[in-house]
């Protein structure tokens, strides 16, 4: 059982680690969790639905994948020019970008709201049975997917970050845009760039959310909350930090849940939160530079 | 553009103190208004819709039929976003500002729990679908609040109903639960269905819940496959309905899974996993033209606003209507409403839109209705009885 | 006015009165709340339950649901605010969460989600609620202006410049969320005796980004602006009911419409519709004095 219970929830963790990632993305560079996410899975969810469906035979889910991140990006970079960028030209402080972010999400999801609330939609499944056994355990297909979508993505992701020219400047933005400024980098560039890979992550992950758990406008909102604790208890920023996180609540609210119950489990995440925090109070990671003076 | 923002902020206040004051005088002719408070937006917009359609387009065929004794009725349309301040600012709007005389209420009970005293000081009868008990009568002193109607069976009378036919029709002996208790709709049905099924001397092997934020029933799935429960109630809106459906059979769980109306279609076209032994409940044989006009009700609603499948909600609202414009008729005032409350609560054996006859008790709710019990075969949906436990 | 319009201004007034508290906590000290919701929801449940089971006038326990609150956001405050600032907005959320779920928990006292509902009536509710709100902002106007008050915008202006000219900044960050979490909580009461039914999800988290959102809106700095961007941004969607654009009407719409009215005042003015500014009789003065002086142009 409780191997059961520890698989179920490190597939759980990786819808988190998912949703996680695309803020750290975003903080490490601009310094504020992207509540827009959540619209933007959202918004994915759908336009994936409707890709989908709009061919008379649903074409593989990889195509509807790549299409809806590819949605994804232009949808960011969309984002980015109506609600941040006069943020950015005014230089205001970045609570001005979280507040934005917050506003766009709720925009999203009462847009979507008011026009897709008629018929509750679904994406056609996409296998025969929905589980493999080995031996006692069972196995649903769809968190195997994700689960392996979601390590390829996260590992080519670090890669990127950690390993190329780009991911090079990222980091160099991430702790000094003034010094990288001088060093020659151009931070628009690096902007469109970390718009582009959160809006990527966003459009996967709507479709893969959408696959699990239906489309309706509130499906990245209330998946928001879970990626927010997850990408800060990991280090604000770090990318490395925010996947353990994820992983780690995944399996925390399994076990808890199944103890527990369900109900006790905020009270659970929030004392976790404190302690951890009272702890390690640098996050997982323990990367993150210490507040300037 | 700062004197831009500030002018239309300025100018949309001065339009709300204002412009929109204008009180309106009941006269004795002319149209006769009614509201209706329905969830136009929020999470609950896709059974609150169909729910202003049904009121909206019942309003029409009166009037089209002459109305009450030649006066036309006007409707007014207000959204309530399933939250205790908007229902209460829409009910203040149609009450104060544009002068109704009877509200059609909504399909979910929070926001009409909070009208319960106010309607009674205005003497504005609600007649609605806000199935928990609390909305009818005070759970203090029992009393029944004068201007509450409800028509259809309460929440426990449709546990009750649904909890009956799994335990005489279909054998079950032990039960568990997995609802969301953060979601009113799935808690009003989930406690009666408990007690009932122990006041029957059922086992109660797992009682499990998720919240709003939960997305993943793998674990309480698991502990319910583990208890060995043979029949699992689920509650809460389609969307939790089908996660909860499929991380039931994900588990393993080969029983019976029995819930409320939500898992009506499209239901078994969204979940992932093969669809049987699911039965659960219907406030109307929806599909069956030949009992009242349901059927027609629902095929115009799809035609009209491109839904995909019956709603059950176009019911609701076409009811609620029928009773109080029954009443109406009979008043010598259809605007007064406190002649409207006695009337209304000598409803007898009115014919809605499901075939059934209402007739309204001394709980202002109603004795005379039953449940369907309705299955999938196929993935159709199939009704396979009718019950009404006393 | 009738009781719709009465209604409206209640409504607007309780937002003044929350965005106020939030006011105190974020543009005097510098913290970011998300969970000022939960202490609404701490002292409103604590106040009508204390009141019903024990017999007491709510007076009375709305003083103790206002010191529930109060307890535990020191109890909050001893541990985070050590901690980064941007851990503080986690805490606060994840709080803001633990008690909606703490609710649904204690069904057997709070009827969990199908609301707590049969609050007595208190008669002149209308001037109770718009005494209160004159209070609350003489409160925080003098608050402002005190030394404590300046001491609050030395620390969130420089922190270490603070510490070095000795300000106990933990301390004083401590005072500062209790203050402020006391007229959130206030807020949450005043909402149960208007709308006389309390449920979990009138309290959800999205009411604490919205009263940040409002803040910031009016102006960071400007508790006029504040007050101002509380009271007007509740009526604002309210009066889309009726509106009708094209032959559509606009009620389903009005969320969309007044959340891009914020994203362009959060892009366009960033310092908020009043940024800096404060009522007074000296501005309005020298509004007048500008006036005049363009007319004699």
């Amino acid at each position: 059982m409780w191997l059961q219970l520890s698989i179920n929830g490190i597939c759980l963790g990786a819808v988190y680690a998912l949703i996680a990632v695309g803020f750290a993305i975003v903080f490490s560079v601009l310094k504020f969790s992207n509540f827009a996410h959540g619209g933007m899975i959202s918004a994915c969810a759908f336009m994936g639905y409707f890709f989908q469906a709009s061919f008379k035979k649903a074409p593989p889910i990889w195509v509807t994948i790549l299409f809806t991140a590819f949605c994804g990006v232009l949808f960011a970079l969309f984002l980015d020019q109506i609600a941040y960028r006069s943020i950015r030209r005014n230089k205001s402080p970045n609570i001005y970008y979280f507040l934005a972010s917050l506003t766009i999400s709720i925009i999203i999801t009462s847009i979507l709201n008011v026009f897709f609330s008629k018929n509750p939609l679904a994406y056609p499944p996409l296998f025969e049975t929905t589980t493999f056994s080995i031996g006692a355990l069972k196995i649903s297909k769809m968190d195997t997917m994700i689960l392996i979508i979601s390590a390829a993505l996260l590992a080519a992701l670090l890669l990127l970050i950690n390993k190329t020219k780009i991911g090079l400047a990222i980091r160099a933005v991430a702790i000094s845009p003034e010094t990288s400024k001088l060093m020659g980098i151009n931070s628009s560039m690096i902007l469109i760039m970390i718009f582009s890979i959160a809006g990527f992550l966003s459009g996967v992950s709507g479709v893969l959310l959408g696959c699990k758990y239906g489309v309706y406008p509130d499906l990245g909102q209330t998946m928001m909350v879970k990626g927010f604790i997850a990408s800060v208890i990991g280090g604000l920023g770090s990318l490395g930090g925010a996947i353990a996180a994820a992983f780690l609540l995944g399996l925390l609210e399994m076990f808890w849940t199944y103890v527990f119950g369900s109900l006790s489990t905020p009270v659970m995440t929030f004392v976790v939160m404190l302690l951890f925090l009272f702890i390690r109070p640098q996050g997982i990671s323990g990367k993150f530079a210490k507040e300037k003076v | 553009m700062k004197r831009i923002l500030t002018s239309i902020i300025v100018l949309l206040t001065v339009f709300a103190l204002f412009a929109t004051g204008a009180e309106e005088v009941k006269t004795a002719e002319g149209p006769i208004k009614i509201g209706s408070i329905q969830d136009l937006s929020g999470s609950a917009s896709n059974a609150g819709r169909p729910n202003a359609w049904g009121a909206e387009y019942a309003v029409k065929v009166i009037n089209e039929n002459g109305g009450i004794n030649g006066r036309m009725i006007e409707i007014y349309t207000q959204d309530c976003k399933n939250d205790v301040t908007e229902g209460l600012n829409a009910y203040h709007k149609l009450v104060d500002e544009i002068g109704v005389c009877a509200i059609i209420g909504p399909a979910l009970s929070n926001p009409a729990s909070a009208w319960v005293e106010l309607a009674q000081e205005d003497q504005v009868p609600i007649i609605g679908h806000f199935m928990d008990e609390v909305c009818t009568t005070n759970p203090d002193n029992g009393q029944t609040y004068k201007y509450m109607f409800l028509c259809e069976p309460s929440c426990s009378q449709q546990a009750r109903d649904l909890a009956e036919y799994a335990i005489a029709d279909l054998g079950k002996k032990s039960f568990a639960v997995l609802y969301n208790p953060s979601n009113a709709f799935a808690k009003a049905q989930a406690d009666p269905f408990v007690k009932y099924v122990k006041e029957r001397g059922c086992t109660l092997a797992a009682s499990e819940t998720f919240g709003w934020a939960d997305k993943d029933y793998s674990a309480q799935a698991l502990k319910i496959v583990a208890s060995g429960a043979e029949c699992v109630f689920l509650g809460d809106y389609l969307g939790q309905m089908l996660i909860a459906y499929d991380a039931l059979r994900d588990a393993g769980f080969k029983g019976t899974v029995i819930g409320a109306n939500t898992m009506a279609p499209p239901f078994a076209n969204q979940v992932k996993n093969e669809v049987h032994d699911v039965y659960f409940l219907q406030n109307y044989d929806m599909l069956n033209p030949s009992v009242g006009n349901i059927n027609a009700l629902v095929t115009k609603h799809m035609a009209e606003t491109g839904t995909a499948s019956p709603q059950v909600n176009v019911g609701f609202g076409w009811d609620a209507v029928l009773v109080l414009t029954e009443a109406m008729k009979k008043a010598k005032d259809p605007t007064d409403g406190a002649e409207l409350v006695s009337l209304l609560e000598q409803t007898k054996d009115l014919e809605l839109s499901g075939g059934v006859k209402i007739t309204i008790n001394a709980q202002h709710r109603t004795d005379t209705m039953g449940m369907y019990i309705a299955t999938y075969v196929d993935k159709q949906m199939k009704i396979v009885g009718y019950r009404k436990v006393e | 006015m009738n009781n719709y319009q009465l209604g409206l201004i209640m409504n607007s007034c309780i937002s003044v009165i929350g965005v106020v508290g939030v006011f105190i906590i974020t543009s005097l000290a510098g913290m970011f709340s998300l969970g000022q919701a939960a202490f609404m929801t701490i002292s409103a449940y604590f106040t009508f339950i204390l009141a019903k089971t024990l017999g007491l006038p709510i007076l009375l326990t709305a003083v103790m649901g206002i010191a529930a609150s109060a307890l535990c956001a020191y109890i909050i405050a001893v541990p985070t605010l050590k901690l980064r600032k941007d851990y503080f907005a986690l805490i606060t959320m994840g709080f803001g969460e633990m008690m909606s779920s703490i609710v649904i928990m204690l069904e057997k006292y709070t009827n969990g989600s199908i609301g707590y509902s049969r609050i007595p009536k208190v008669k002149p509710v209308f001037w109770i609620i718009i005494g209160l709100t004159a209070f609350v902002i003489f409160f925080a106007w003098s608050l402002k202006r005190s030394r404590f008050g300046r001491m609050c915008i030395a620390l969130k202006t420089d922190e270490t410049a603070a510490k070095s000219f000795g300000v106990d900044v933990y301390r004083l960050k401590i005072r500062i969320f209790v203050i402020g979490s006391c007229i959130s909580a206030l807020a949450g009461i005043l909402y149960g005796l208007k709308n006389r039914v309390i449920t979990p999800d009138g309290f959800s988290w999205n009411l604490s980004a919205e009263m940040q959102i409002f803040l910031f809106f009016g102006g960071t700095n400007s508790l006029t602006g504040a007050a101002i961007a509380g009271f007007m941004l509740k009526l604002i969607p309210e009066t889309l009911r009726t509106v009708k654009l094209f032959g559509v009407s606009l009620q389903e719409f009005r969320t969309v419409i007044y959340c891009i009215l914020i994203l362009l005042v959060i892009n366009f003015r960033p310092n908020g519709m009043l940024g800096e500014k404060e009522f007074s009789i000296r501005t309005l003065a020298g509004l007048f004095r500008r006036k005049e002086a363009r007319n004699g142009k």
